[in-house]
């Protein structure tokens, strides 16, 4: 099945065809990791969505000039191929290409693009509710995952602890184990950012880690947490006994790019993606994390080197 | 398939792959399976052109490592085979 064709009635007119306008005049701006994010074509019932939803993280106006920009447009019902709602809310097609990517999802069209610098665009005939807001967060956190790569990072599924000082990434994908690491690690007091996705980047060189607002048990609220540098990156294994190893530096890479959603089906981004995670592991400590639902992870890793 | 000094392999289109160290990272882009291979063997898959023959292959890595010239011919052709198996390369 070709790009978009199971969610646009004439997907090989999208994006030369821009139908749309914008459903309003307000702007959201958006604090969050690798933004700020403006949002503009908003209208009045969009832009209160977005303030109810993303609460402090929203406001008004900010001005900020390095902002990146996203611009929504609503279209007619008649571009989208009509769907039952559940099942589908979550799944996108991608059409990818050298300065853009192209998004197509139930009741929605997308653009990100590069003229030079990092765009975005969407579609959608949804005007309020939560579907409106659930389908722009699924866009909204397409277009930050390919921000942080920008900012020499990337999205990890993953959960993010911190001491308040320093944080450790687990990673690994559903059902590695990621939300009982979170659980355990509240336990010995440490503070949970998300237990499902996680901001990774670089903050004048150093990797760093930052809550991002979006999913997960511990991670759909909007509380700043981070960023903060990174201490280790774990990848998730559960098993009988507790246990940790070291791994390459390649290992470390291949993991972590398989843990990164969006960006890790991209051709053309993929080198850029995999170049970043090189310097991340590069200086910081990665390994495997063996553990059982039960045990002392905490004090297992804390003997390692830093 | 039986390799023999005169078969000509291809990359599969949607591998990508990067050298970390004296290691390399491979990733199957469409599938997001990602897996690491040793020095030769990400040397042997970065010479894997669509155009060389098994034998060319094997002159390039002798010009490159001290061994002898048995020895690898069969670390060829087994990392050929692993290759193969994984879906990494394919005839060309």
């Amino acid at each position: 099945m070709a790009f978009g064709d199971q969610f646009l009635r004439e997907p090989a007119l999208f994006p030369a065809r821009l139908a749309g306008t914008a459903g309003g005049e307000n702007e959201a701006w958006l604090d969050i990791p690798g933004g700020p994010y403006r949002v503009g074509g908003l209208s009045d019932a969009q832009s209160s969505a977005l303030a109810a939803r993303y609460e402090d993280r929203c406001e008004a106006a900010s001005g900020a000039a390095h902002a990146v920009g996203i611009s929504t447009f609503t279209v007619s019902e008649d571009e989208f191929v009509p769907h039952e709602r559940s099942g589908r809310l979550n799944t996108f097609d991608f059409a990818y290409h050298e300065h853009s990517v192209h998004l197509a999802g139930h009741r929605m069209m997308a653009q990100i693009s590069w003229r030079p610098v990092l765009t975005a665009a969407l579609w959608t005939p949804l005007e309020e509710g939560p579907e409106f807001l659930e389908t722009f967060e699924n866009f909204f956190r397409t277009v930050v995952a390919y921000r942080l790569l920008e900012c020499g990072g990337a999205v990890l599924h993953s959960s993010g602890v911190t001491d308040g000082s320093k944080a450790w990434l687990f990673y690994g994908h559903s059902g590695a184990g990621k939300t009982t690491i979170a659980r355990r690690s509240l336990e010995v007091g440490h503070q949970v950012l998300s237990d499902d996705i996680n901001a990774l980047y670089l903050e004048e060189g150093i990797p760093v880690v930052a809550k991002m607002p979006f999913a997960g048990e511990f991670g759909y609220t909007n509380d700043r947490i981070g960023p903060f540098p990174v201490a280790g990156l774990h990848a998730l294994k559960q098993a009988p006994e507790n246990s940790w190893r070291a791994v390459s530096k390649a290992s470390a890479v291949a993991s972590l790019v398989s843990c990164a959603p969006f960006l890790n089906h991209d051709p053309y981004r993929l080198p850029r993606l995999m170049e970043n995670l090189e310097e991340v592991v590069a200086t910081t400590l990665a390994g495997v994390l063996s553990f059982n639902l039960e045990g002392d992870f905490w004090t297992l890793l804390e003997s390692q080197p830093a | 398939m039986t390799i023999t000094t005169s078969t000509v392999l291809r990359r599969v289109d949607d591998v990508r792959f990067r050298a970390v160290d004296d290691e390399t990272v491979v990733i199957r882009q469409e599938a997001a399976e990602a897996l690491v291979l040793n020095e030769v063997a990400g040397r042997l898959l970065d010479l894997i052109n669509g155009q060389s023959t098994v034998g060319a292959l094997i002159e390039s890595l002798l010009d490159e490592y001290e061994v002898p010239e048995d020895e690898l011919a069969n670390d060829v052709r087994e990392y050929l085979e692993e290759l193969l198996a994984t879906g990494l390369v394919t005839q060309a």
